[in-house]
């Protein structure tokens, strides 16, 4: 379970907005989306924190170890990270980020797949005004996208 | 030395928004307050969706409660994936290249991009530019179609024809399934027709790497120097994109920039003009100091001046005197390596009367006196007043056309086209036409077939001369037919068969 993580480039490119975590497959083509969890989930796997180290800095009145492993699985398998030998980061520089999340929410991988519709969107008008673009408004009916 | 007035390069949006650039934050601020009091976000145009992520820094950096990032929010997640899914199509393209051996070099936004990876994220990309050499274009766009990339208008085979030695500077390739277009270029700059310029680009090029894959991309001074170049002040879009590539790199590179460099290159095509008034919309409007030098060496004189004047009326505006102007200035400055010299005085004189058959006569025989390449082998040469060859043939641009027949046909006496005449709204054309032996007209709108007689000119080694008088050449977006802004008169396809006078 020591396992370290790096991201998968260059065919996977990650960005923070506001929070939030884009990462997109260069070669597929599909978005990813995550937030609060499994965003920072994300960035400690990709600073170089073992898996190990990341789920013993869980809270401690939490049992969501096992949907950060399949968290971490789906991320490995949909291209956006991959093993490396290189050593882990110390634990010590973990804990914090997770202790001010607050309620812990299990971490999701919301992909969008229908690139070529959701760009066909107006990002300032067609989208929902507390999200932004990829989310449509509410009552919309989605394009291709969901939860993995 | 005359200067030219700056502050007219920009309307009042455009100067705001370039503003918004700005490093000084206080000043940023107060331009894009003064922008959003006169606009709205629902109507902004083009130009700031394309810097809106910057925008939306600004906001929240100096009003963090301002309404307008609410509908903001999502725009830099959307530029950056619009960026990155066009950079997928572009590396694919790389790729496909580089099976072949042949490595483009990235032009425009591309190469910005991968000087400055940060700049995904907050510049809107248009579609990917690369530049091939010339005598790699063939080979190239046969690797990029086993690769699956399609090209819309024209065909492959286009790129073995005439396509490369005419006015077209390059050509969309897409991709199905895939977001966005490359622009697959055979010279850097549209306007510009110099072999020696695109050996240059390639020899000074740097390398950079876009998401793993090494690329290759103008020196800084090169990239400055095609943003100037290609900067056509009647279109508000592209000025304003120039305008904001160049901001950028000189924020960035301005100390190391070899502005020696940069003046010689901008002195040997004589767009000082151009320079003068772009870096000066810069230093002004996006609040960057330049060094004295960037500006001191410029030699702005009245002709440059005039060129400049008259780049600002969009082409299809544009009067017969004007666009001889611009000829006269591009032959001076040996921007094209065109087989046939620019009119003479006379020539631009006599051709702003109305033609009498006379007229039409002696304009053939001064026309015949500028061709300095002579058809060859070639079939049919479209030496002036001609649009970008397309698969089944050509497009007049203008009221005045000239068309050189290769020796073969002039030895049959004759020569013949199916044409067709631009003629929306049952718009009938005139066309007069020229060939040495007099002068024939023609009046249709569709289809039909012209016959034409022509003569041999010995004393310049061969080759027949038609040229062609379209009173009625018109543009489609004048006549709200489309946004094309070309002079429409007569589409001439591939030449028939050819026959004798006496078959």
């Amino acid at each position: 379970m020591n396992l370290v993580f790096e991201l998968a480039s260059p065919q996977c490119s990650a960005e923070e907005f506001d929070g939030e975590i884009v990462a997109i497959n260069l070669d597929s083509g599909i978005y990813y989306s995550m937030k609060g969890m499994a965003s920072l989930i994300w960035t400690a796997l990709c600073d170089g924190h073992a898996v190990e180290n990341i789920l013993s800095a869980l809270p401690s009145d939490t049992d969501i170890r096992q949907d950060v492993l399949s968290y971490i699985q789906e991320l490995e398998r949909n291209g956006l990270i991959r093993q490396t030998a290189a050593g882990a980061l110390p634990k010590a520089e973990l804990s914090s980020g997770f202790a001010a999340l607050g309620p812990v929410d299990r971490p999701t991988l919301e992909s969008f797949g229908d690139m070529q519709s959701l760009l066909l969107l107006d990002p300032v008008h067609e989208v929902d005004e507390g999200i932004g673009w990829p989310n449509l408004p509410e009552g919309c009916v989605g394009l291709d996208s969901g939860g993995i | 030395m005359n200067k030219i007035s700056t502050g007219e390069l920009l309307d009042r949006t455009g100067s705001l928004l370039l503003g918004s650039l700005s490093s000084d934050r206080r000043f940023a601020m107060s331009a894009f307050s003064d922008w959003r009091s006169t606009e709205t976000l629902d109507a902004s145009d083009s130009r700031a969706r394309r810097i809106m992520p910057v925008l939306a820094d600004l906001l929240r950096s100096q009003a963090p409660d301002h309404p307008d990032l609410v509908l903001m929010r999502g725009v830099s997640r959307f530029v950056w994936t619009t960026n990155l899914l066009k950079f997928r199509l572009l590396l694919q393209a790389i790729r496909a290249l580089e099976s072949e051996s042949i490595r483009p070099l990235l032009l425009k936004g591309a190469a910005l991009y991968a000087r400055f990876p940060g700049l995904e994220r907050k510049r809107a990309s248009g579609d990917c530019d690369i530049l091939l050499k010339p005598s790699d274009v063939v080979r190239g766009g046969a690797a990029l179609r086993r690769a699956g990339f399609d090209m819309s208008g024209h065909s492959w085979d286009d790129l073995a024809g005439p396509l490369i030695a005419s006015y077209t500077a390059g050509l969309p390739i897409k991709m199905a399934d895939r977001i966005g277009e490359v622009d697959l270029h055979w010279r850097p700059l549209w306007n510009i027709d110099d072999p020696a310029l695109t050996e240059l680009f390639f020899r000074q090029a740097e390398q950079k790497t876009l998401h793993g894959q090494a690329v290759l991309v103008p020196c800084r001074e090169h990239h400055l120097f095609s943003s100037i170049a290609r900067c056509e002040p009647w279109n508000a879009n592209e000025l304003f994109t120039r305008l904001t590539e160049g901001a950028e790199l000189l924020r960035e590179e301005t100390a190391s920039i070899d502005w020696d460099d940069v003046h010689r290159l901008i002195k040997r095509y004589g767009v000082d003009a151009a320079a003068e008034a772009y870096l000066k919309t810069i230093a002004d409007h996006a609040g960057l100091k330049l060094p004295s030098a960037a500006l001191s060496g410029l030699q702005v004189s009245k002709s440059y001046q005039s060129e400049w004047r008259i780049r600002r009326t969009p082409p299809d505006r544009r009067t017969a005197w004007q666009c001889w102007r611009l000829t006269v200035m591009d032959a001076r400055f040996r921007r094209t390596m065109r087989p046939i010299s620019p009119p003479g005085l006379l020539e631009a004189s006599l051709r702003r009367a109305m033609p009498s058959p006379l007229v039409l006569q002696l304009l053939w025989q001064l026309a015949r006196r500028r061709v300095i390449l002579t058809a060859g082998d070639d079939t049919l040469r479209f030496l002036e007043g001609f649009s970008s060859p397309e698969t089944d043939g050509v497009w007049t641009d203008g009221y005045w056309a000239l068309l050189q027949v290769s020796e073969k046909r002039i030895e049959l006496g004759c020569v013949e086209f199916d044409c067709v005449a631009f003629s929306p709204n049952k718009r009938r054309q005139y066309v007069w036409y020229s060939g040495g032996q007099g002068v024939g007209w023609s009046r249709f709108s569709g289809p039909k077939r012209l016959t034409f007689r022509v003569r041999s000119l010995p004393e310049i080694g061969g080759g027949g001369l038609l040229l062609f008088w379209l009173p009625r050449a018109a543009s489609p977006k004048r006549l709200n037919v489309s946004a094309d802004e070309r002079q429409l008169a007569l589409f001439i396809r591939k030449e028939r068969n050819p026959k004798t006078l006496n078959a």
